[in-house]
This record gives C-alpha cells, structure tokens and sequence, in this order.
C-alpha cells in the first residue's frame, strides 16, 4: 500500500488543525458506516491514524492510497463537505457523483484525496520532520 | 463480627485464613467487604491473617481472564471487551457488542450484550459466525456472508477505577478472531490474546488516566513489528519496555523504570532488541516505576506510526509500591497463564 500523509491547515475559523483532522477522519470513517447505521454505543469513530507534527502541532492524516474504501448505500456527504470549503465547487459536484456512483460498493481512498490537500511521500514527511522519533538515540 | 467454623474447633488457632475457602458458604472471592471494611483492606481477622492483605486495589487492570482479589482487584461483574466485526462489507459490517467472561475468561461461549441495532448473535462465536469449532457449531443469527476478523476497541479496566483502554480508530484496533472460519480466537499458550496487525495498534486509556509505579505485563513480540508495552501521555520520551528488533537504543526511557523482572527473575535487558529476542514467546515481565512513575499511561506507543503493543493478555498497574507482593502477584499471574 501507497502510505500518504495529508497535513490537514487549520483553514476554518475556530478549528484546529487537530481538530479539523479528527472531524474529516471522523467523515471518512462515516463513508464506511453512517451516522445512519451506527448505534449510540460504537467507540469506533475514526478511519485512519493522525500524527502530530513533533515541532508545529499541525496534525496529519496518514491514509493509504490504494485502500479500498467501503462506501455504505447510506452514506451522506453533508458534513464532510463541509469541512472542505477550499475545494473548488465543481470538484465537490464530482466527489458527490463519483460516490454516488459507488454506493454499496468501494473506491480507492485516493481518488477521495481533494486536490487542494498537500500530499506528502513517507519520505517528503520524514524530510519535513514529521517522524523524529524520541526513542531513538 | 463473629466468625463460626464448622469443625469442632472453636478456640483461635494460628491457622491462616487462607485455608478457609468460604465464609458463611459465601466464596472468599465473592466477599467484598466484611462489616463495612473492603476486603482488600483487611489485613486479619480474629487474628488471622487474611493473605490477599497488602495488595491494593490496583490503578487499571486489563486481561482475557475475571480479574479477582487475588490481585487486589474487587468483584468486577462487567464485560471484558468491546468488539467490532469486520466483514469486508457484507451483512453486520462494524457492529459492535459488549462480550463477557465464560467462566473465567473470554471464549467463544462469551455471551454478548450492548450490542449495536440488528444484532441478535448471543454469544461471540455466533457474532462472528465462526462455524464450528472444538466440535461446537455456531450458527449464524445474524446472516453474516463471511467468518468476521474481530477488532477490540475497548479492554476494559476490572480494577473498578473506569480506566478502560479505548482505540477508536479502526486501523489501530488489535484483533482476538482473525476471521478464519472453523477457528478458535487468537491464542497464546492455550489462553486468549490481543494481536497488533500493524504496526499503530495501541489503547489509549480514557478518563483521567493511570498513574503507573508498579506495572505486569503478559505479553510476546511479533518480531516483525516494533512493541512498546507502556508510554507515558505527557511526553513522546517517556516509555517503557521497548521491544524492537534490531534496535540499539534502551529497553526504556533511561529514568524511568528501577528494576525489571523477567518470568520472576531480575533482568537486565541491554537494548530493546535483547527484549524483543527475550520476548520471542509469552513472557511476564513485572516493573518497578517507583519514584519515576509515568501518568496518563497508554498501552502501546501513540508518538510514531512505526510502534504498536505487544501481543497482550493481560497488563495490571499500580500507582503505588508493589515490591513486597510481586512474587505473590507473578505467582497468581503464571498460575493461570502457565508461562514458566
């Protein structure tokens, strides 16, 4: 699998860049089991890891780009839409028919990846220091 | 309090109380207080000495077995994990269920509860439709299509203190059930395990968190990935007994632990490679924290992608010295997982 790192900027007033990151996780993981579906008791909420940058803070989403992502028939793209206001309207039109297109079925996460997101290589994110590693001597 | 013994001897004698299974046909392990003073908190009765004495209730305790007050831990009658079935997409996908102990540990007889809507699976061989094992066919209430892999996102704490270790990210969830059809769960010298996949398995511990002065741990490393059996959530340098293969840098945050003890022996790993090569099979290791105790502590390594827990069963912390009763405790411990 194709590791990618999203740094996530903290573009919408009065979130973080954790925050932001936790809430577009949070959608992901909603594409595979909606609001709809889950009951009020499931802890699972996320689908992929986050790390912190060691020095800014910002917070990264590490997705991979060849996963199969399972979009449920019941899926609603309302809210993770909204936590993309960057991207361009008529990218947003073609996400919503592109998983319209998919329903019950999977896409690979990185045909979800906005065009407007930085994507950085596991090795562009370890240039960019995302993996000082305080074990390590 | 007045304490009547069947025999016919009825004067006090030096006899501990250890020799005494039940106390008005009530089992000692059923006894949670005595008059108002909790159990773990009784150091003798009439003058005889009660040999669970002296080991407190501990911070968190998480483990495939009913914890009991053997170890201090008071009568804990919840579930022992919260689960989640995966599917690949078909029928049940991500449900979750509560699943208890079967006399004594978690099989799959579990029965489950709490579960999510439209799960009617009443134990945990039907939740995941396992097919038949150890000659025991489940059947498949819920019509899954598929034996389900089973993820724990909740190892909850019996130690009465709600400090449950919690992963809500489903990539970072360790498995119990690899979702083999006619297969037991996930095991370790015939008793239960957790499985890290990938490296990124870890709990984060919810509520206040844990203190950590005296930690034991059942665990074994995969050898291919890199193991951390606790990390302190205030700081990325803080952690302890690394097991990475290869790797030179100590076992453990150099100011942090006083003493290891390796099966019930002192040890003294040189690197977290040594402990990785030392831990290629089911190991207890008991640590003393004392004075350098870590807070916040999550099971596994939350700083870097690369780190996840060991290959678990059972891990008990205390926020205070234990040295005095780690034999008594190690002792418990190998008597039920039969380590060494």
């Amino acid at each position: 699998m194709a590791t990618v790192y999203l740094p996530v900027e903290a573009t919408i007033p009065g979130m973080t860049s954790a925050e932001r990151a936790e809430a577009i996780d949070r959608e992901v993981w909603r594409l595979r089991r909606p609001l709809s579906v889950q009951s009020p008791n499931d802890v699972t909420q996320f689908y992929y890891p986050r790390i912190t940058h060691p020095t800014t803070g910002q917070v990264a989403i590490v997705g991979q780009t060849d996963e199969e992502v399972k979009i449920h028939p019941d899926v609603d793209l309302t809210d993770l839409l909204a936590l993309l206001p960057e991207v361009p309207q008529a990218e947003k039109d073609g996400l919503v028919m592109f998983i319209d297109a998919n329903r019950g079925g999977t896409v690979p996460f990185g045909q979800l990846i906005p065009s407007t997101s930085t994507q950085l290589t596991q090795v562009e994110a370890e240039a960019e220091g995302w993996f000082t590693d305080p074990i390590e001597p | 309090m007045r304490i009547t013994r069947s025999s016919s001897h009825h004067h006090k004698t030096t006899s501990k109380l250890a020799d005494i299974s039940k106390l008005n046909a009530v089992p000692l392990a059923n006894i949670e207080k005595l008059d108002a003073v909790l159990a773990a908190n009784i150091a003798k009765v009439n003058g005889l000495v009660f040999t669970t004495a002296g080991i407190p209730a501990p911070a968190a305790a998480y483990s495939v077995r009913l914890l009991d007050s053997a170890l201090g831990v008071p009568t804990y009658t919840g579930a022992a994990m919260r689960v989640r079935r995966d599917t690949a997409g078909g029928a049940g996908d991500d449900d979750e269920a509560d699943i208890a102990f079967d006399s004594g540990v978690i099989s799959l007889d579990s029965a489950i509860s709490n579960a999510s809507a439209g799960v009617t699976a009443t134990t945990l061989g039907q939740f995941l439709n396992v097919g038949t094992v150890a000659g025991t066919t489940y059947t498949n209430p819920d019509s899954l299509t598929v034996t389900a892999s089973c993820l724990t996102d909740t190892w909850y704490d019996q130690s009465g203190n709600a400090n449950d270790a919690t992963q809500a990210t489903q990539g970072k969830q360790p498995q119990i059930h690899d979702g083999t059809v006619n297969t037991d769960l996930i095991t370790e010298n015939g008793k239960p395990a957790l499985q890290p996949f990938g490296n990124g398995d870890q709990f984060e511990n919810a509520s206040t968190g844990v203190t950590a002065q005296y930690a034991f741990g059942v665990v074994k490393t995969t050898n291919s990935l890199d193991s951390i059996l606790l990390t302190g959530n205030s700081s990325t340098s803080i952690y302890v007994l690394a097991g990475v293969n290869g790797a030179s840098f100590a076992p453990s945050d150099s100011s942090r632990v006083n003493n290891y003890y390796k099966n019930g022996s002192s040890y003294s790993p040189a690197s977290a490679d040594a402990v990785n090569d030392d831990t290629l099979n089911q190991t207890l290791y008991a640590i003393d924290m004392v004075g350098n105790a870590i807070s916040d502590t999550i099971i596994g390594y939350p700083w870097s992608g690369s780190r996840c827990m060991y290959i678990t069963q059972e891990i008990v912390i205390w926020n205070s010295d234990q040295s005095s009763n780690r034999t008594g405790i190690e002792t418990n411990i190998n008597g039920f997982f039969g380590i060494y």
